[in-house]
């Protein structure tokens, strides 16, 4: 950034505004980043509305095609378009779609006229249970196999870990789904195999057993990813001169680990989580199958096939938002964890 | 007891004290566990309480890696395989990693090259030096602050609260070297081994690091290891040098006397070097009488007038050379000094048009280049009447061409010779840099240093040009090296080529060159002859400069306090 890099330039200089405070120039920087960050998020799902919204001219599809039958008059395909604004001219009808997204209201579905958004928070609520609890396992064992893996580096646990890491991420979603389900439901009978209950239907527990393993299959290839990431990352941190120079300072190697070489070396792991997070939403509407899970992804494949384009422009925006969100939230916390990159951007 | 009688005791306790060993080494040997051969053999030495000893060899002499093998960081692939280390009783072999934690900080640690690489980027610079302090201590966060700012302003950091809360990307080198010595005395420890500290440092920032080195070795009775390729560095700060080749000691003594009458070959040439083309040339002459300035009839081959550039960024705009107005005559051989930032660089570039200048006027061998286009610039280059030379010759050579097509390329792009023509040139050349033809089917990875910034030279030279214009040609070579280069530089000045020496380091600059100027802050600040700038430097810039070059004789060569005087009235002024 502008800022600080002339004012590190005095520095250098030994100038007489060395004074500056430094820490203004990081607050400074940090809003910034904050501004600039929101800019990224609004041009995304500005340009992204503006694609899935082109889908509904693409298509050339129109609720006649639902509603009405083969002999349909002229004069009815009018009125009924008429009455779902469809005349309009297209900029029109892209602000008013715009303007509905923005308070969150997605349309009505062109199949049975019901709310898109109430259909779709019911459905997603399912798939983003399954997302979340996918992600969580994902970071935290991938975490612990990437750790161990560091700490032991080249014995045999770091060994077994790779072996372990390299074999899951082989294996499609689906085929670890197949897999769970046949020994955890079908063979110890502890989980039930298909079928979800709602967190505030059924309680914590049986919402947990109904997306545990949905959740577990999916989360493979992130536990894997993660670790193997961590795994580098780390090995490659605590080979940085800082880390001799914090052991002649006097510092524990356990101490230097944990407190430098893991933040500093979790850079990676963090960039690659963000890149994967679509993956997770859409490895989510495999699982749902799997799983015989009425889903967010059944909702986008039934919609899809019917040709219900406000219901799938919905499930669309839902996927951009989640997204952006998600790599915004990670390029922040990629910037808390080191100050310097921020310069550059 | 009166007070009186426990001072005195104490006193007499410290002067017993005083020449205590701290460190001995005995017939260490350190093994490379790959090719089972021992890379470091039969190295014995004693440090005393309060003395400083010298380890001086190139790159590859073993010397870091005695350092690692006192410190118990010796990399994974080398072991001590003979000998003893005792630091401060503890036999350093048998020591196991908790032993380790304990002393290392509070009874020997180390800083060393590339400081900025020490510290942890993502962590503010004062917390980590707090850290330390915290930890070992067990003293409170407020505490080891306040401790923290106390180091940060011993070693003579000028604002320690801003500095305590920036990043180590924030700082400059010499910045960043005096904050890893400030963590390195964080705990008070007994040795402090100092691994190349200086080098890759401003001429000036050297000399204030090593003079914060003595200081604190007097104020807080450190024991200290100067690690160093270069033997001046060594010559200011030790009581007793070692020179270290091939992993062995090929001679050791008081640093005086190894100065005066150096025994082995290797020692006579570090020694050599100096006196050939370092500032001992002229410090060691008589005492002159300026010359008179005779009228130089040469004609000029570079006229700049006025010249001025400036980078822009969005939110300010910043002057790298001011106002820079000067003269190069056909055959003349002209030094420009200056620290890093103050405008040498960009100088230079503004004559091979890779910055455009934002004033001024600027005419080579008769033309104005000022208002080139592209095109011309590229027709104007082809003729290779101007060649550049960089500091880094394994980044300006192409890794993935073999020396013969390096050379060959810009004689085929000006498309005048026939091919043996061509050929014969390079023949030329290449003598003239002192290569064998044998090196021409290689690439540039497979050549030394010293052989790489030849090519660089030769390939400068194969469009014969008029002018020749060097950026740091020799600072990052060893001593061997850099008299070759100087010498080959001296024969083409002989041959009537123009040169424009570029570097920190007026040591390296003076054997070569017959005019410096100097550069400050952007702004030519002295021209003279090469003499006079060493023997009556006149603006306090070039009088800490030439205060500051190492010397491996003391004559001339200031002494610490006037440095730190003329430093003080440098920051005054501006």
């Amino acid at each position: 950034m502008a800022s600080i890099h002339t004012e590190r330039e005095t520095l250098a200089y030994g100038g007489a505004s060395a004074g500056l405070s430094s820490r203004w120039a990081v607050a400074r920087s940090t809003l910034a980043l904050a501004f600039r960050s929101i800019i990224v998020f609004v041009t995304v799902f500005f340009l992204a509305t503006l694609l899935t919204f082109a889908l509904q001219g693409l298509s050339g599809l129109s609720p006649a095609h639902l509603q009405l039958s083969e002999s349909a008059t002229p004069e009815a395909i009018a009125a009924l378009e008429h009455e779902w604004g469809l005349d309009l001219p297209l900029w029109q009808q892209y602000l008013n779609w715009f303007g509905g997204i923005v308070q969150g209201d997605l349309g009505r579905s062109w199949y049975n006229g019901a709310d898109i958004s109430l259909l779709l928070t019911s459905r997603a609520a399912i798939s983003l249970s399954i997302a979340g609890l996918a992600l969580l396992i994902g970071v935290t064992l991938g975490a612990v196999l990437g750790i161990t893996a560091a700490k032991f580096q080249t014995t045999w646990i770091d060994r077994a870990i790779t072996t372990f890491t390299t074999f899951v991420s082989v294996l499609p979603p689906f085929v670890v789904g197949i897999g769970l389900v046949a020994i955890f439901a079908v063979w110890f009978n502890w989980f039930p195999s298909a079928g979800y209950v709602p967190l505030d239907r059924g309680g914590l527990g049986p919402w947990l057993s109904h997306i545990w393993l949905p959740s577990l299959a999916l989360s493979m290839e992130a536990v894997a990813d993660i670790a193997r990431q961590l795994r580098v990352g780390l090995i490659q941190a605590s080979r940085e001169n800082y880390v001799t120079g914090a052991l002649v300072r006097g510092l524990s190697s356990e101490r230097i680990f944990w407190g430098h070489v893991l933040r500093n070396g979790s850079g990676p792991a963090l960039t690659m989580l963000g890149m994967k997070f679509p993956n997770l939403i859409g490895g989510a509407v495999v699982t749902e199958a799997v799983f015989g899970l009425a889903g967010y992804g059944r909702f986008a494949a039934d919609s899809a096939s019917r040709g219900d384009v406000p219901a799938v422009q919905g499930v669309l925006v839902l996927a951009i938002v989640l997204v952006v969100a998600f790599n915004l939230l990670v390029n922040l916390l990629l910037v808390r964890l080191s100050p310097a990159s921020a310069r550059g951007i | 007891m009166t007070a009186e009688i426990i001072d005195r005791l104490q006193i007499t306790a410290a002067i017993e004290r005083e020449g205590e060993p701290v460190l001995r080494l005995d017939g260490v040997n350190i093994r490379n566990q790959i090719t089972g051969k021992d890379v470091v053999r039969g190295i014995s030495f004693t440090l005393k309480k309060g003395k400083v000893v010298g380890i001086v060899g190139e790159s590859g002499s073993g010397k870091t890696l005695t350092c690692r093998a006192v410190l118990g960081i010796l990399p994974e692939l080398f072991s001590v395989s003979g000998g003893t280390i005792d630091l401060l009783g503890h036999d350093v072999l048998s020591l196991e990693p908790k032993q380790w934690t304990q002393l290392r900080g509070t009874s020997i640690t180390a800083v060393f090259q590339d400081p900025g690489s020490y510290l942890n980027p993502s962590m503010k610079v004062g917390a980590q030096i707090a850290e330390v302090i915290r930890t070992k201590r067990g003293v409170t966060r407020q505490e080891a602050k306040q401790r923290t700012l106390e180091l940060l302003a011993d070693v003579r950091l000028r604002d320690p609260e801003l500095v305590y809360g920036q990043y180590p990307f924030e700082l400059s080198g010499g910045m960043l070297q005096r904050v890893l010595i400030a963590a390195a005395i964080s705990l008070d420890p007994k040795i402090l081994i100092a691994d190349e500290v200086t080098t890759a440092l401003d001429v000036t920032v050297q000399a204030e690091v090593l003079d914060l080195l003595a200081d604190l070795k007097e104020r807080h009775g450190l024991s200290l290891i100067v690690v160093s390729h270069d033997l001046a560095v060594v010559a200011q700060i030790c009581d007793e040098v070692l020179v270290l080749r091939d992993g062995e000691v090929v001679e050791r003594g008081a640093t005086a006397e190894v100065l005066r009458r150096p025994k082995h070959g290797y020692t006579r040439l570090l020694i050599g070097e100096h006196h050939l083309y370092g500032l001992e040339r002229f410090l060691d002459a008589k005492p002159t009488t300026p010359k008179p300035r005779l009228v130089d009839s040469r004609p000029i081959l570079i006229r700049a007038e006025g010249v001025c550039v400036s980078y822009d960024s969005s939110t300010s705009r910043r002057q790298a050379l001011k106002d820079a107005t000067f003269v190069l005559r056909q055959g003349e051989s002209i030094g420009v000094i200056g620290e890093t930032g103050s405008g040498k660089s960009t100088l230079a570039r503004a004559l091979i048009g890779l910055v455009t200048p934002s004033a001024g006027q600027i005419s080579i061998a008769g033309e104005d280049i000022t208002g080139f286009s592209a095109a011309r610039w590229r027709d104007f280059r082809k003729r290779g009447i101007i060649q550049y030379v960089f500091q880094d010759p394994l980044r300006s050579l192409d890794p993935e061409v073999t020396i013969a097509d390096t050379l060959a390329e810009p004689l085929l792009l000006q498309g005048m010779l026939s091919k043996s023509e061509i050929r014969d040139r390079i023949y030329f050349r290449l003598d003239q840099v002192r290569l064998q033809r044998n090196l021409l089917n290689r690439f540039p990875g497979e050549l030394s240093g010293g052989q790489r910034q030849r090519i660089a030279v030769a390939r400068a030279l194969v469009t014969e040009p008029k002018v020749l214009i060097l950026d740091e040609p020799v600072s990052a070579l060893d001593s061997a090296n850099r008299v070759q280069i100087l010498e080959i530089l001296n024969s083409l000045r002989a041959n009537g080529t123009s040169l424009m020496f570029i570097s920190h380091d007026l040591g390296s600059v003076a054997g070569v060159t017959e005019r410096v100027m100097v550069l400050y802050r952007g702004s030519i600040v002295e021209t003279a002859a090469t003499d006079d700038v060493v023997n009556r430097p006149g603006h306090l810039y070039t009088r800490l400069l030439v205060g500051s070059a190492p010397t491996v004789t003391s004559i001339g060569s200031i002494d610490r306090r006037s440095r730190q005087a003329l430093r003080e009235q440098l920051e005054a002024a501006s």
